[in-house]
């Protein structure tokens, strides 16, 4: 005879499926918001060979946000409606740059296939250069730089989170890099 | 030079080019500027050049937009469309969601573990991290300058996002 | 994407497409040019009335081409040298080819020369000439699209047309 206990097994085992959706939809979406690059997927660029890989994301971001609000309050504001910061440098001496621009050209027909809007393309015999946008629910929620300079180099910047575009243009613009290239690499993991 | 000849001269002749061109010369004027133009080579000369830009502009193909670009139009407008589910669907995903909020907990609560563990970053850390997120700003600033191109405003305006929503 | 859309689409991706190639002079621009136009008619769909749609997407893919060409020239202001005119092979693609090898022969410099002038004419004028020459629009259709008045269209097309005959003249002196 079957019991009241025994009819509720499969609203048991919805209930524990739930349960592990859950669990995997809240690691999934911090991995994997709207603005982010899979950047395993793509495949871009051979990562032990890259001179440079910033890969922050978002506690390590509130934390800047908040060690940098007093002395830098535009940088701390933007900082913190990040969640997440790639950069990745692959330097193209020695290096077959015709494979690395045939992975631009399909990373690029990848952002646009998952609806990443144009916003700058520029080709020209000293760099190629590709600014996409991801919008979701009315907010721009993220960054894709590629650029690619012949006989130098060629950079991913994948930035995630509530963007201002201005904003973000004019702290760019602000950060002298010079400056800042003392900074040591991150090696690769 | 400016030749007249039965009532139209050069002058007349080279307005009267334009609605020729466009046919909109009335019958008789149109006898009118024939007349000036076999007569007069300066004249003829404009007309002819006039016409015959006129006709290669015309028989300028109208190129097809490669078929890719549309697919990624069809797709990216595919992925952005809201599809209104019928009442009965919104109640099940009601459903669905009240039993994931009331078991989501327990996930939760591992998540927020490993994310105070990270917060409890030693201050060398923030300071690297604070570098290298500098650094990254800037190499986006530098892409910027060399290729003479701003992040603007109106790149939001042009993903027709409102500044208000930021 | 609803199946009105598609057909609107399919129905004026060659004009827009068109318009924007002749305009920028670059295949690549013109192709982002049109997929941006198409996506804003897409996100502005319950907007833009059906009998406008056609005046609608030629003023948005000029002001989207302007803006482009902004970019250029500040990318040329810094010394960076982006794509332009209509020279080489881009002018070969769009010259129109005639049947008779003879006067293709002739008349081929005349036509790469046209192209030429027609990427240096200056707006407003090269979108007159564009609409009204190579796309057939009649100057009451050019007028809507560009939101200028009727009379309007006509100067600029006047004088669009004078300059692209000051710049051939001599390329068809005897």
């Amino acid at each position: 005879m079957r019991t009241r206990a025994f009819r509720s097994l499969p609203i048991l085992l919805l209930y524990i499926l739930c349960i592990l959706c859950a669990v995997a939809a809240q690691a999934q979406k911090r991995a994997d918001p709207p603005g982010a690059l899979p950047l395993g997927e793509l495949g871009l660029f051979p990562r032990e060979k890259l001179s440079v890989e910033i890969d922050l994301h978002g506690p390590l971001l509130r934390l800047i946000a908040g060690a940098t609000k007093g002395d830098d309050p535009e940088f701390a504001t933007m900082i913190s409606g990040l969640q997440a910061i790639r950069l990745q440098v692959f330097p193209l001496a020695g290096a077959d740059e015709a494979t690395i621009k045939a992975r631009i050209g399909r990373a690029v027909r990848w952002l646009e296939e998952q609806g990443w809007v144009s916003t700058v393309r520029m080709r020209d015999k000293d760099s190629e250069v590709y600014i996409y946008l991801k919008e979701s629910g009315g907010k721009i929620v993220g960054l894709t730089v590629l650029a690619l300079e012949p006989g130098r180099e060629a950079a991913l910047i994948n930035i995630v989170g509530r963007i201002d575009p201005a904003q973000l243009g004019r702290l760019g613009q602000r950060l002298n890099l010079p400056q800042l290239e003392r900074v040591p690499t991150k090696k690769p993991k | 030079m400016n030749r007249k000849d039965d009532g139209l001269d050069c002058r007349q002749a080279l307005l009267w080019i334009e609605p020729s061109l466009d046919g909109e010369l009335p019958q008789g004027d149109e006898a009118l500027l024939r007349r000036h133009l076999e007569s007069c080579p300066a004249c003829a000369a404009e007309r002819a050049l006039a016409g015959e830009i006129q006709r290669e502009l015309r028989a300028l193909p109208l190129p097809e937009c490669p078929p890719e670009v549309l697919e990624r139009v069809r797709r990216a407008g595919a992925q952005g469309a809201l599809v209104v589910p019928f009442p009965a669907r919104r109640l099940r995903m009601a459903l669905a969601a009240a039993v994931l909020a009331l078991t989501v907990g327990g996930g939760a609560a591992w998540i927020i573990e490993i994310e105070r563990r990270e917060e409890r970053a030693s201050s060398e850390a923030v300071a690297r991290a604070t570098a290298e997120a500098r650094f990254a700003l800037a190499y986006v600033g530098r892409v910027s300058r060399r290729t003479g191109l701003e992040l603007r405003d109106d790149m939001r305006q042009r993903m027709s996002v409102p500044a208000e929503s930021q | 994407m609803t199946t009105a859309f598609e057909s609107t689409a399919e129905q004026y991706q060659r004009r827009v497409y068109s318009f924007a190639r002749y305009l920028l002079s670059n295949p690549e621009e013109a192709e982002d040019v049109t997929q941006e136009v198409l996506l804003r008619l897409w996100r502005h769909r319950d907007g833009v009335e059906q009998e406008r749609v056609g005046a609608w997407l030629l003023r948005v893919t000029r002001n989207a081409c302007y803006d482009l060409l902004r970019r250029r020239r500040a990318a040329a202001a810094h010394g960076v040298e982006v794509a332009g005119g209509l020279e080489g092979e881009e002018a070969q693609s769009l010259a129109s080819t005639e049947p008779d090898p003879e006067s293709r022969m002739r008349d081929a410099d005349f036509r790469r020369r046209l192209l030429e002038e027609l990427g240096r004419l200056g707006e407003p004028y090269k979108s007159v000439v564009i609409l009204r020459e190579v796309q057939g629009l009649s100057h009451r259709e050019i007028g809507e699209a560009l939101g200028i008045p009727e009379v309007t269209v006509r100067v600029h097309l006047h004088r669009g047309r004078l300059k692209l005959r000051e710049q051939l003249r001599e390329e068809r002196r005897p």
